[in-house]
């Protein structure tokens, strides 16, 4: 590599000479000077001792020079300094439109309808699906739907049955602080359950599942979507709803329960080891005890709850995925999207599902 | 940085790629002439885009040697010492490969904010600049990707492949998916940018037009090498069987389409 020859202004009067390598890499050494300078322009420059010209340096040129061609300038670089006069001449100066807070505020608003609207729109046709399927049963995608349920459910058994054996140890541990002040260690049984039965069982799993698979329903569709599979699939005269959703929505509704029971199993190993090792409630006197105080609709309360967590967490994963636009930036915002709005959904159904029961008595 | 030095820009011996036990070259012998632009041509799987990647410091070959602008290059040399090779070139590929989530501003301006110390209000001149140089309406710098025309697309993808005035242009495909007429207009951007900058083009292309329009020189792969290095017109009509065969059918495709 041969040397590099700095660039350089030099003022002489009301002329501007110029030295050396006007080119990307050095220009920094210039910049600033060259700004400073242009304020005062424009001038006449002279440029025999460039040496070296591309098209950045020749746009510092045209930004600190009159129309002219620059006195001296190597003819090997005129056809570029011409051609960037040209550009720029064709491309006048430009207006930067600003968002200000009120229309960014506005946008946000509309972001969430639009996405109340899809969540709402893909229920509708997965509900028309659901219908046709019951008149033409054969048309169901089991080999799909199976696939969804060891995907979301089977794959999901360890880090489900894990964390819920420790939420079940928390909880006894927790419950069991209290209940010993008061002499009641064998109310953790009740404790324990019941919670566990009804409320943190399927609300554990609801949220792994959630941030599992209802995400990467979302990164699949989106995906798709970006190579236009979707549209694909409608020119090709097949229901995207059908062969894409339905399994995903089915498999899920499957998966939940199956893996609820599991958390609850879980939950409780974790809560017979706490109660006896810290209240010395043993094992058997636990389990005895379990459906003695525990009555069957507790525990169908919570995994008919997590049906309906399956069907809203598929729904929300599929709606956001569909809704994408298929770049990467959109699949990673709808991908978070899902997550987010699948858990706000289940948490607000599952306040609801509360004061549903408690009027119902159960 | 030698810009002007005469130095060979890509110089590539006894090149050998492979993808597990798919062999892609063999023995693949390569220079390009500074100022000169290049086409590659091939049938499908001939290797014109992994050869790409080779010359853009994207994928280490197996052996051979690789040099670029006179000097030599080792894929296991450290980073340091690749990326000033690799500011010296500026790649198009083939889908454009704009970032979705910045502006043909933005995009255009990323390489010069990375590599230069420069004012911010210089960078996004220059940025702009090279957004006019390629025929894009102004407008078109505040706009994302995906809501550009696939021509559009290309003449960004240039832009910002231009953004540190490099010596080497590569293009993958520049006229893949577009309609004669812009493709055609891209040609003409090649040739004017290419005599402007006194550019070096390497382009892979299996648009005849663009092989008589742009190229000095056409080299043809197949079996894994360069079998004829030419100028189009010559190589269209050599008497090697398979290139023989490639031009006979690109050629009655053009014809079919004119009919």
């Amino acid at each position: 590599m041969d040397a590099s020859r700095p660039p350089g202004l030099v003022v002489e009067g009301d002329r501007l000479r110029l030295e050396g390598d006007w080119t990307t890499p050095t220009l920094a050494l210039v910049a600033d000077q060259a700004l400073a300078l242009s304020r005062q322009g424009p001038w006449r420059l002279e440029a025999r001792g460039v040496t070296r010209l591309d098209s950045n340096g020749a746009r510092l040129l045209v930004w600190l020079g009159d129309d002219a061609m620059p006195a001296g300038l190597d003819s090997r670089w005129q056809p570029l300094l011409t051609l960037v006069r040209k550009a720029l001449h064709d491309t006048p100066e430009r207006a930067l439109p600003r968002r200000g807070w009120l229309e960014g505020f506005g946008r946000r608003v509309l972001l969430s309808l639009d996405q109340l609207h899809h969540l709402l729109a893909t229920l509708g046709e997965l509900c028309l699906a659901l219908l046709a399927l019951l008149r033409a049963p054969h048309r169901l995608r089991w080999r799909e739907t199976l696939n969804v349920v060891v995907a979301s459910g089977a794959l999901a058994v360890p880090i489900i049955a894990l964390l819920a054996f420790l939420l079940g140890g928390v909880l006894a541990y927790q419950g069991g602080i209290q209940l010993r002040t008061f002499g009641a260690n064998i109310f953790i049984v009740e404790l324990v359950t019941l919670t566990l039965f009804r409320e943190f069982g399927p609300l554990i799993t609801a949220i792994i599942v959630a941030g599992r698979s209802g995400a990467a329903f979302t990164a699949e569709l989106a995906t798709m979507r970006g190579n236009r599979e979707i549209d694909a699939l409608l020119t090709l005269g097949m229901s995207p709803v059908e062969r894409l959703l339905l399994p995903k929505w089915l498999g899920l509704v499957i998966a939940m329960p199956l893996l609820t029971v599991l958390a609850n199993a879980a939950g409780l190993a974790g809560g017979v080891l706490v109660a006896d090792l810290m209240l010395g409630v043993d094992f058997d006197t636990f389990l005895a005890r379990v459906p003695q105080v525990v009555a069957g609709q507790h525990f169908w309360v919570g995994i008919g709850k997590s049906v309906v967590f399956g069907m809203v967490i598929a729904l929300v994963g599929c709606s956001e995925g569909m809704r994408a636009r298929g770049d990467a930036e959109s699949i990673g915002r709808n991908t978070t999207s899902s997550v987010v709005q699948a858990i706000f959904w289940v948490i607000v159904l599952d306040a609801l599902f509360s004061v549903l029961f408690n009027l119902m008595g159960w | 940085m030698g810009r002007r030095d005469e130095s060979v820009p890509v110089e590539l011996a006894g090149l050998e790629t492979r993808f597990g036990a798919l062999v892609v070259h063999q023995g693949l012998d390569l220079e390009v002439r500074r100022g000169e632009a290049l086409g590659i041509v091939g049938g499908s799987g001939s290797g014109k885009s992994v050869l790409l990647s080779v010359i853009s410091l994207l994928k280490a070959p197996h052996a051979g040697r690789l040099k670029l602008f006179g000097e030599e290059v080792d894929m296991a040399m450290s980073e340091s010492r690749l990326m000033p090779l690799r500011r010296r070139l500026g790649v198009m590929f083939q889908q454009g490969a704009l970032f979705s989530s910045l502006t043909v501003l933005e995009n255009v301006m990323l390489p010069l904010t990375e590599h230069t110390r420069l004012p911010a209000l210089l960078i996004e001149e220059f940025a702009r600049l090279k957004i006019a140089l390629v025929g894009l309406p102004r407008e078109a710098a505040q706009r994302y990707p995906r809501e550009l025309s696939g021509g559009m697309l290309k003449r960004a993808a240039v832009a910002r492949a231009l953004a540190l005035d490099p010596e080497l242009l590569l293009l993958d495909e520049p006229s893949a998916g577009l309609d004669p007429v812009s493709a055609a207009e891209l040609d003409a951007l090649f040739n004017t940018l290419r005599q402007a900058l006194g550019l070096t083009l390497i382009l892979v292309t299996h648009d005849l037009d663009s092989l008589f329009t742009v190229t000095d020189r056409v080299a043809y792969l197949g079996q894994g090498r360069v079998l004829e290095v030419a100028s189009a017109r010559d190589l269209t009509e050599s008497h090697e069987p398979e290139i023989a065969r490639y031009f006979g059918n690109a050629r009655a495709q053009r014809f079919r389409a004119d009919a």
